[in-house]
């Protein structure tokens, strides 16, 4: 860092009123920012003489975003769906905690001891149908192998039938063993979780918490005082009496929309999507199906900002080198093997090149071929094709690449695609 | 330890100044080998790493995780007449004196190949942090990242065969070190599902249009690349010659499962873990040399006598056949099978009938590769709690395995952040499970070795 480019930069930020978008704003415009990458490779420990920034490759998250840039065609449009799950996500986690933490020491001792009466009492249980679980095992595996070794005919079909009866009755044992494993779990969820999610409630609404039973059938449809079922799915409890409740606290568990709120919704991303079709002159016939392809991306191509992060190994984002979030600083932008399969046989490729895509979409907009090839070129590297580039292509075409596919392939895996210039 | 380790590197600090200016501006201006202009005591920190080396007895691994910690009291170190035994009984095996557990019928049948190592002893507790240092020989730290053993063995002895990678990760734990501090490229191909082979390897479009396609890549590509003639973008040409290589490999072939006799996949078993076994045997035949499955389900908390059991069959059935196929192919010689786990389970049975993390005291299992056959090293106590013979900790552990590929243990690496790491962090090799010294001689004076450092460097951006 120089210290008079720091010094400037402080009393920028400064100046904006530590308004970090106008610094960026700012930053964006400099010349430094906006130079074409320098060509010579720096080597590490050498004085850099700023002559344009480092050539980098994208990071993970840009080259993902590169991608849904090419796919959907308004990235940027709210995706209402996904941010609630997310947020439902965090509540209900919260709420657990929340709950846990209303309660006293004493009122939470209290809780667990009633589960781990339950978890005491089972063992016994558990262990005894352990014993049981191994015999039956034993059992059927000698029955099984007893019959294995017979010659076909009806004595080893009765052999093999025991067998299966044997091998239902250790199976069975099994089930049970997870029964009442299963017991201890809900019993601490139904006193303790269970007790604190009570309290929270009274605390949030300042109102006695009365208990609603949801799984019988006579809870009248539409009743007023009945809690309107919730999004978010969390946890059904089972108390001690085996009666399923739900605590549904404001705030934390939010009302689902009716039905009317919710068609609304969906006839304003219509209404959005219709504007789009016809942006792009897509034939009154084709509508619906460009409507339901387009609902499809909403729900599969999102920024990377709003996928988990990191996201699961194999994922595009790992394999190009995002953070596994284990150490600071932990993303690499190495080359590797499985990015040049990705990019040469992945699943992204037949989404880009899907005729609704937004790539797609702007090169058919284009009237003549040559438009066509700028449209792909700028879209796909933000300038237009050198004279070079286009007699290669049209050398191209007579070795029998002819369709824009095959331009569109060819650029995306080429280098320039990948590094900041 | 710890203040052995901080004498160790005060002392190795002492070095003259000209030393020291050498050394900064060497690593500064990333020259990639220091040695020269370093006098052997700077190398102080290090003079706990072992200098024993071999012939290697094994040219590949294949290296079964238990992952979840497996119950070595259900499984190779079974007790007899003690409370901590549970119902779990011992079976006798072919070889005298070994006794696994009553639960591993098929694989006491090949115990005569096998070395039991019952005095593992790590010092972490938890699966995260066990799962590291078992597969890094290092604690989990939030500054750096270390590298799993066949990133190791690809930077010392590189690849076995030029098209498959040399290091394969079946299975679907998400937790794996990788390549550590290493490039990317040293990282191992991960294989989540062994019937699906491997992701993104064929292209749709025909053959020939493909190529097309791809010569029409470098012909657009040619300004770009004379343009900048960086090492990065260099990089991305090479990897997408080595996956088009990849593309039209013969070694491929070794994913295609279907390939096998319906009685061979049936014996390893149709469960994803005996598949990978047998994806690991095929991908071994074809010079893979680090080649590791993991196997899930071991955390067993609750109904432990219910759990094991289970996951003890899909084991079973995988491991007997994997160790006799290896064997009938005459492969199990050259390959090392190693079998661990984080840590063990506690010998007390906890009130839910299940064992819960237990580091102190567990297992491990080696077979073929150089290692003596029907041979048990180490020991724990009547109940299995502490012990009492031969402790291992899991750098000796891992030291073993390094031992039997031929690496070396002393070598120093540098990480990219300019810290000195080796093989195993100091673990002393266990010489004592191998059975034939090929060399017949261990060379063990420094002075007959040639230091070599080797520093990686990672573009700083």
């Amino acid at each position: 860092m120089i210290p008079e480019a720091q010094k400037q930069i402080e009393k920028l930020v400064v100046d904006l009123g530590y308004d970090m978008k106008a610094v960026m704003r700012v930053l964006y415009n400099t010349q430094a920012y906006q130079a074409e990458a320098s060509r010579e490779e720096h080597a590490p420990g050498n004085v850099y003489h700023f002559t344009g920034p480092l050539l980098r490759r994208m990071s993970a998250e840009q080259m993902w975003d590169s991608f849904v840039t090419l796919i959907n065609p308004s990235p940027d449009m709210i995706n209402e769906a996904n941010r609630e799950a997310m947020e439902q996500r965090i509540l209900q986690a919260k709420k657990i905690a929340d709950s846990i933490e209303s309660l006293t020491a004493e009122e939470a001792l209290e809780g667990l001891k009633k589960a781990a009466a339950i978890y005491g009492s089972n063992r016994s249980r558990t262990e005894a149908q352990q014993k049981l679980y191994l015999a039956a095992r034993t059992a059927y595996k000698e029955a099984a192998d007893k019959a294995d070794i017979l010659p076909e005919g009806p004595a080893r079909e009765a052999a093999q039938a025991e067998a299966k009866a044997l091998e239902k009755k250790y199976r069975d044992i099994r089930s049970e063993v997870s029964r009442i494993q299963n017991q201890g779990r809900q019993v601490t969820f139904a006193e303790v979780i269970g007790v604190g999610q009570k309290k929270l409630y009274e605390k949030v609404t300042g109102k006695p918490f009365e208990t609603v039973a949801l799984n019988t059938k006579n809870t009248t449809k539409g009743e007023e005082t009945a809690p309107v079922m919730m999004n978010g799915g969390d946890m059904m409890m089972m108390t001690s009496s085996g009666k399923a409740e739900k605590v549904i606290i404001p705030g934390y568990d939010r009302k689902e929309l009716t039905k009317e709120e919710k068609e609304a919704v969906a006839a304003k991303i219509r209404a959005a999507y219709e504007e789009e079709a016809e942006f792009f002159g897509i034939p009154e016939k084709e509508r619906k199906s460009y409507i339901s392809a387009r609902g499809q991306m909403a729900k599969l191509s999102l920024r990377a900002a709003e996928l988990e992060s990191p996201a699961p190994r194999g994922h595009y984002l790992r394999e190009f080198g995002q953070s596994d979030r284990e150490t600071i600083e932990n993303a690499n932008d190495e080359a590797s093997v499985p990015q040049a399969l990705a990019m040469m046989n992945g699943s992204l490729l037949p989404q880009i090149m899907n005729k609704y895509s937004q790539l797609m979409l702007t090169i058919n907009k284009a009237q003549y071929p040559d438009d066509k090839v700028e449209a792909a070129y700028m879209t796909v590297l933000a300038r237009k094709p050198t004279t070079r580039e286009k007699e290669v292509w049209l050398a191209a075409q007579d070795n029998g690449l002819n369709t824009m596919e095959d331009l569109i392939f060819s650029l995306l895996n080429t280098q320039q695609f990948i590094f900041i210039q | 330890m710890k203040q052995e380790l901080a004498s160790a590197l005060l002392r190795s600090g002492e070095i003259t100044r000209r030393d020291f200016a050498a050394k900064t501006a060497s690593s500064l201006l990333g020259v990639g080998l220091l040695g020269n202009s370093l006098t052997s005591k700077s190398f102080a920190a290090f003079e706990g790493s072992s200098k024993l080396k071999q012939a290697a007895t094994a040219k590949n691994v294949i290296y079964l995780y238990m992952s979840g910690g497996q119950s070595h009291m259900d499984t190779w170190d079974p007790k007899v007449g003690v409370e901590t035994a549970g119902p779990t009984k011992p079976i006798k095996t072919s070889a005298d004196g070994v006794r696994i557990s009553e639960y591993l019928p098929l694989t006491a049948q090949q115990m005569h190949h096998a070395t039991v190592i019952n005095s593992l002893s790590s010092t972490q507790g938890a699966h995260e942090q066990g799962n590291y240092m078992m597969h890094t020989s290092y604690e989990m730290r939030g500054t750096i990242r270390h590298p799993a053993m066949g990133a190791w063995l690809n930077v010392f002895q590189g690849g076995g065969n030029s098209t498959l990678p040399n290091f394969v990760f079946v299975g679907n734990d998400s937790r794996h070190p990788g390549a550590g501090f290493f490039p990317a490229a040293q990282a191992p191909l991960f294989v989540s599902n062994p019937e699906n082979g491997l992701k993104n390897i064929r292209n749709s479009a025909p053959e020939d249009k493909f190529q097309a396609r791809m010569k029409l890549v470098n012909e657009l590509d040619k300004d770009f690349r004379t343009t900048f003639p960086h090492r990065n973008v260099k990089a991305y040409a090479d990897m997408y010659d080595d996956a088009m290589a990849m593309m039209k490999s013969e070694d491929l072939k070794a994913f295609d499962l279907n390939d096998e006799p319906g009685e061979i996949r049936a014996a390893y078993g149709r469960e994803a873990f005996g598949q990978g076994c047998l994806l690991a045997r095929r991908l071994v035949e074809r010079g893979v040399r680090f080649v590791e499955v993991s196997l899930g389900g071991w955390d067993t908390h609750n109904a432990n006598f219910v759990a094991v059991p289970e996951r003890c069959e899909t084991l079973d059935k995988a491991l007997s056949s994997l160790v006799s196929d290896l064997h009938n192919r005459g492969l199990l010689n050259d390959t090392l099978i190693v079998l661990t786990s984080e840590f063990g389970r506690t010998p007390t049975i906890n009130q839910n009938a299940g064992r819960d993390h237990y580091p102190k005291a567990f297992s491990g299992v080696m077979f073929g590769g150089g290692v003596k056959g029907g041979f048990t090293y180490g020991k724990t106590d009547k109940e299995g709690r502490e012990v009492v013979e031969n402790k291992v900790r899991i750098q000796d552990f891992n030291a073993s395995i390094a031992y039997a590929l031929g690496l070396p243990l002393d070598h120093v690496i540098y990480s990219p952040s300019k810290r000195p790491f080796t093989i195993a962090d100091k673990g002393q090799p266990i010489t004592d499970l191998f059975a034939i010294l090929r060399n017949g001689l261990f060379h063990e004076h420094a002075t007959l070795r040639r230091r070599r450092v080797f520093c990686l460097q990672r573009e700083v951006p």
